[in-house]
């Protein structure tokens, strides 16, 4: 019988056979079992040895299972499919099976669908700005040994100085410090023979920034060391600039541009997404300094920004203790300009990110909360479909699949639910990006697009799968209790008393939530209204301003903006014209001053700002005391200077305050000597850093006094400011033609601009909110006209016990109403618990405003109450006959 | 028998499967797992064991039995045996099917299946 020349597969096929099954079993069958094994694996080894392998394996699973269930006499476990499918085909059965059942419940899939589309939209809208600014790593090379270096003025009221060449030279020679580049940004003139002239930001480094940072031009060349220390005249231009002005010539290179009226030669274009510090038009190399004393530079010339890059092995920390030691060392060696002052560091990320953190981390939990109402919305609403699906799901087990199967089968109905309103959600955050992008740009310095990419899908995609896992688990439970013989019986299955409840907690939940986030919301609104209401201590109705900087044609300032002013007062319609170096939302000059006979313990410092004209006037800032500047206030009388109130409030509390004598100290850069300034008049406050924070002191000087060449002119109209803007830049050009006269700006939008990040922290709470208030009122309508339909008996009999439609109203709508408050009551709980979070974004009002508390309140109760009266008036009309027929 | 048949109600899928292809005459056990196989596509395929055990706890049952090659088969392996379905096995297939068809209608009836179910 055993032929010599059988496979060694059927021999160890045998073997195991006899040896695994029960002996008796084997007696009966064995050599038949081997005689239909060694007839397939013949066909199959023709096939091919995998195919082979398959059956093989396969078989012997059937020798285990049989021997198992023969051993123990079980009967089958299932009458269903003994055999199983590979896992991808069983995968992909489910899915098919699962999308023909969504697809027959097509409104209520939708309904999930958009549901979840909305939920995931304003997760990845805001995930994307949180990962694109927060947590990607900046476009430099090794940015993480980026760091900023600020310069401290440690005298109480002292604040931020600027570096100075000198002291980044030190700070380039710490052990720690690979290396380290001074720069600011000022906005000059360019000229050339292509266009208009026109207005440009530029970057005026002390070296080479672009090394510094590791970027490489994409044309063209950055600086030589030879030619940075002999401060050639050379220019890399801003991407835009190269595209938009000279229409991205290749041959620009060599090209020759007038930057104040100075030649400079182009050598190199930046990459497109190159940014630093600013969207800069044009980096340079700092011209000669001008403060050359005999020794040198002079340390007094505090003009720049620092940047360093730290030495790989060294940490911030130790960075910052080898400042702390520099700091003290220049103090002792160079007290006249160094006592006093201290170094900090700080990794350039936070620098940029900093005041981002909170609002996004906020922003980031109120999408949660989103999500999570969405999460409890749609699980309620598969929860009530499930009790429907009972029956369906009866005739599964019936006909042998098995509990797991079935409540594998109702997590992959609700994961495809979810990545279908997952996919839909990452478009429509695509859309809102470029919205908020459009809305805000100034607020995202680190990138110049936040997009939709790799990481955010991937995120949310993960998200999406987990939460249509989570949601598809609840429903499964109770599936998980169905027998098959329930279908025999006649008895339809209605939900339990366990699903309602938690269904009730579920909706309870999100009212909670939603409570949560319109208290937040109607925080901040109340913070924009407060703050666009403060008064900016100016008169920004019919106010222009326009940035000029003289010096084109070679004119002092003093005589150029004695022409502007002359040429520009007398057109029709302009009813005052003044000149300031800043606007009035802007911080001036930090300037260290001290009071003459007037000794304190802090050392006074105020914001300088040289004015032309009429200037108080003409931006309606009110005279408190004394009298305004005068012709007669010129180079060659004594210094004179108006300040503001808070200047008399924090310095001169008690003192006499016109005739007192301000004397400036170590002053920045342009400032000159020490000289003394006689208050003559007190002006009312403008809000200078910012309609939410206070003012701070400023001293006032007319611009021929203290002459300087960049200014703003402020026009008042009497008619629409938009009437006179051409003429205007006529009347400058025929001073000067080559100025650029093209930054207007209307002080309308200057102030609206300030408060623009309340603004959009706003809108997106609002929005978020709103969307938060719809989804949970939908949640209410769903669970009270589910439990509603549940009750149409109850409702049936005692309407035709005579119950007034009133009273059936009442009953149905009371549950909404219990639901209403216990999740408000929870939702306000939880407001109070998280105030602290938002406080720091609010204005003038507390987290915890019991008006606001209340109106949420009742806000949303009301819809919580209205979403419940629309199944309540439904009850109403249940005809009691109908039902009670239905019954017997 | 019959309450001996009746606890295997309802039938697996591979029960009636097997009944089926022994419903047609003699067949052996080779044959009828490639006419399984063939059936449903290469879905079920089902493993000579546990072939085996069914169709050893049916003949105990009394649904099948084991019969001779058919006359235009020559023998060829000592080890081959064949089977065909008895009177109560097929009767039982039949009241399965029945009983199958009737719960569709009832329940398509009800509104509770497409023709997709089942």
């Amino acid at each position: 019988m055993k032929a010599p020349n059988r496979p060694f597969a059927v021999r160890l096929y045998e073997r195991l056979a006899r040896s695994m099954l029960p002996a008796e079993f084997y007696r009966d069958v064995g050599p038949q079992i081997v005689e239909s094994f060694e007839a397939l694996y013949a066909d199959a080894a023709r096939q091919s040895w995998f195919t082979a392998v398959g059956l093989f394996l396969r078989e012997l699973r059937s020798i285990i299972g049989t021997g198992f269930r023969e051993r123990r006499r079980l009967p089958r476990t299932f009458p269903g499919r003994r055999v199983r499918f590979p896992i991808w085909r069983r995968i992909a059965g489910d899915v098919r099976t699962s999308v023909r059942g969504l697809w027959r419940a097509k409104g209520l899939s939708a309904v999930v669908v958009v549901m979840i589309a909305l939920g995931v939209s304003v997760t990845a809208t805001v995930f994307a700005l949180v990962d694109q600014t927060l947590l990607r790593s900046l476009p430099y090379s090794d940015a993480k040994d980026l760091v900023t270096v600020t310069v401290h003025d440690v005298r109480p009221g002292g604040g931020v100085l600027a570096s100075s060449q000198t002291e980044i030279d030190n700070i380039a020679q710490l052990p720690g410090v690979a290396s380290a580049v001074g720069y600011d940004v000022i906005e000059l003139n360019l000229a050339d023979d292509v266009g208009d002239p026109m207005r440009v930001e530029i970057v005026r480094m002390g070296s080479d920034l672009i090394r510094l940072l590791g970027i490489q031009t994409v044309l063209g060349r950055s600086f030589t060391n030879e030619e940075i220390v002999q401060r050639q005249h050379l220019a890399l231009l801003g991407h835009h600039v190269w595209q938009q002005r000279y229409g991205s010539d290749p041959g620009i290179l060599g090209r020759s541009v007038l930057i104040q009226a100075v030649p400079y030669t182009i050598i190199g274009v930046l990459p497109a997404r190159f940014a630093f510090p600013t969207r800069a038009d044009v980096w340079t190399i700092d011209g000669p300094y001008p403060n050359v004393s005999p020794q040198g530079i002079d340390r007094a010339d505090r003009r720049y920004f620092v940047l360093a890059r730290r030495e790989r092995q060294n940490t911030t920390k130790v960075v910052q203790r080898q400042l702390q030691a520099l700091a003290i060392q220049l103090a002792e060696t160079y007290p006249a300009t160094n006592r006093d002052v201290s170094f900090s560091v700080e990794p350039l990320h936070d620098t940029l990110t900093g005041s981002l953190r909170r609002p996004l981390y906020l922003l980031l939990g109120a999408a949660g909360f989103v999500l999570m109402i969405v999460g409890g919305n749609v699980a309620s609403l598969l929860l009530v479909r499930g009790a429907s699906r009972h029956k369906e799901w009866a005739v599964r087990r019936a006909l042998g699949a098995s509990v797991a199967r079935i409540r594998a089968l109702i997590v992959i109905e609700t994961v495809t639910l979810s990545v279908a309103g997952g996919l839909l959600g990452l478009a429509g955050a695509g859309l809102f990006l470029s919205l908020v992008y459009r809305i805000s740009p100034a607020e995202f310095p680190v990138v110049d697009t936040i997009a939709v990419d790799g990481p955010v899908i991937l995120t949310m995609a993960g998200l999406a799968t987990v939460m249509g896992v989570v949601i598809g688990l609840m429903p499964s439970f109770s599936a998980g209790r169905i027998v098959g013989s329930e279908i025999l019986g006649s008895r339809g299955a209605t939900s339990s008393r366990s699903q309602q409840r938690v269904q009730t907690a579920m909706v309870v939940g999100q009212i909670a939530l939603a409570t949560v986030l319109a208290v937040s919301a109607t925080l901040l609104a109340v913070s924009f209204q407060k703050l666009t209401n403060v008064d900016p201590g100016f008169d920004r109705a019919n106010l222009i301003t326009i940035r000029l900087h003289n010096g084109s044609n070679g004119r002092g300032p003093v005589s150029f903006w004695r022409d502007v002013v002359d040429v520009t007062s007398d057109i029709p319609g302009v009813a005052a014209v003044a000149g300031a170096a800043f606007q009035p939302m802007e911080v001036g000059f930090g300037q260290q001053i001290s009071i003459r006979g007037i000794s304190s313990t802090i050392r006074p410092s105020a914001d300088f700002m040289p004015v032309v004209g009429n200037f108080f006037l003409t931006v309606g800032v009110p005279l408190l005391e004394g009298r305004l500047f005068t012709v007669d206030d010129d180079a060659e009388a004594p210094g004179v200077a108006i300040v503001n109130a808070s200047f008399v409030r924090r310095y001169l509390q008690g003192n006499r305050v016109l005739g007192a004598v301000i004397e400036k100290t170590i002053s920045r850069g342009a400032w000159g000597a020490t000289r003394s300034l006689e208050i003559v008049g007190v002006v009312g406050d403008m809000r200078n850093r910012g309609l939410a924070i206070e003012p701070e002191p400023m001293i006032a000087v007319p611009h021929e006094q203290s002459p300087f060449g960049y200014m703003r002119l402020f026009i008042r109209t009497s008619v629409d400011p938009g009437a006179v803007v051409k003429v205007v830049q006529e009347r400058i050009w025929s001073i000067d033609p080559l100025l650029p006269v093209d930054d207007l700006q209307y002080m309308e939008d200057v102030v609206h601009q300030s408060v623009r990040q309340t603004r959009l922290m706003m809108y997106v709470a609002a929005t978020v909110a709103v969307l938060a208030l719809i989804l949970s009122a939908l949640g209410v309508l769903g669970v009270v006209s589910y439990s509603a339909s549940q009750r149409n008996r109850e409702m049936g009999i005692r309407m035709a016990l005579g119950a007034m439609d009133r009273r059936v109203v009442g009953l149905i709508m009371r549950q909404g109403l219990v639901m209403a408050l216990a999740g408000v009551l929870l939702g306000l709980m939880g407001a109070w618990a998280t105030s602290g979070f938002l406080e720091s974004q609010l204005f003038e009002v507390q987290a915890t405003d019991p008006g606001t508390l209340g109106l949420v309140a009742v806000v949303l109760i009301g819809v919580t109450l209205v979403a419940s009266y629309v199944p309540a008036r439904r009850a109403t009309r249940t005809d009691p006959v109908h039902v009670l027929r239905a019954e017997s | 028998m019959t309450g001996r048949g009746r606890k295997h109600i309802p039938l697996s899928a591979m029960d009636m499967q097997i009944l089926l292809s022994l419903m047609q005459g003699p067949n052996h056990g080779y044959a009828v797992i490639n006419e399984i196989a063939e059936r449903t596509g290469n879905e079920m395929r089902v493993g000579t064991s546990t072939l085996y055990a069914a169709i050893r706890r049916m003949l105990t049952d009394g649904w099948v039995k084991e019969t001779g090659a058919p006359p235009d088969v020559e023998r060829t392996d000592v080890r081959r045996r064949y089977y065909e379905v008895t009177g109560e096995g097929n009767r039982i297939l039949r009241s399965e099917a029945r009983r199958i068809d009737q719960l569709r209608r009832v329940l398509k009836r009800g509104g509770l299946l497409s023709d997709e179910v089942g």
